[in-house]
């Protein structure tokens, strides 16, 4: 995970080619965000949690259309913070989209820790919009690759 | 199997769906009332229609075709008597797409 980057998915484990997906990520030891959030009690931001279901949201409706549209966070329907994440916890993220048309997504995601237990869950919806441009799409696709996206359907 | 709901049963969960994506406060609007058109009255912009489209799907069992209300309500004049954006056309539409598809618990 590199927050500093927005880079918040190191691994797709599982995509069904379809409507879920099952990604994993690694809270770094040290980060300039948690010098103040907080100093000597490093916690992950709740913002930091949605807008990584959002990402994993986004990579089921990218990987099933190779990359045709970005999905973009439309709406906060709900979110939940459980339990705090902390330095070096490895986060297990699994998305589902629930309804899909009209140009947007909703999906259901849950954060859970190593243990299985859930430490954020919530509903977002996703606007798909094209790419602003081809610079912005290779970008976003070779995150993808880089996590594990093979250039097909997991 | 689907369940018939009265219009008035319908009408009730549609706008108490409606009422999750607006603030009649900031609207100036004391009570939604059927003439009310989504977006000149009560504000829903194309995301809070969605919104309420997803809410009502999931709350009905029924698959709207969002994107052609969207593009029919758009050839609309803004205020039309048949407009698919009026609350209490909006609501038929809904009863009729219930009455063909939907699963409305008791």
């Amino acid at each position: 995970m590199n927050i500093e980057y927005n880079q918040l998915i190191d691994r797709i484990v599982e995509h069904n080619g379809l409507d879920t997906i099952i990604c994993e990520s690694e809270v770094p030891d040290r980060a300039p965000i948690f010098e103040g959030h907080f100093p000597g009690n490093p916690i992950v931001p709740g913002v930091i949690l949605i807008e990584m279901m959002a990402q994993a949201g986004g990579y089921i409706h990218m990987l099933s259309k190779d990359f045709e549209e970005m999905a973009y966070l439309a709406t906060v329907r709900s979110a939940k913070f459980r339990n705090f994440v902390t330095p070096n916890q490895v986060l297990t993220i699994k998305s589902k989209i629930t309804h899909h048309g009209g140009g947007y997504l909703i999906c259901k995601a849950k954060i859970s820790d190593a243990a299985g237990g859930v430490v954020a869950d919530s509903e977002l919806m996703l606007k798909l919009q094209n790419f602003a441009n081809e610079k912005m799409r290779e970008y976003i696709k070779n995150i993808a690759l880089q996590a594990g996206w093979n250039g097909h359907d997991l | 199997m689907s369940k018939s709901i009265s219009y008035d049963e319908a009408y009730e969960k549609i706008t108490a769906l409606i009422l999750e994506q607006c603030d009649l406060e900031d609207l100036n609007i004391e009570k939604i009332e059927p003439h009310h058109i989504l977006n000149a009255d009560l504000g829903l912009d194309s995301v809070d229609f969605l919104n309420v489209i997803f809410d009502i799907e999931s709350e009905f069992g029924i698959s709207i075709p969002s994107e052609e209300w969207m593009n029919r309500a758009s050839e609309q004049a803004l205020n039309a008597e048949d407009s698919v954006f009026r609350l209490s056309n909006f609501v038929e539409s809904v009863l009729e797409l219930i009455e063909e598809e939907g699963t409305v618990s008791a």
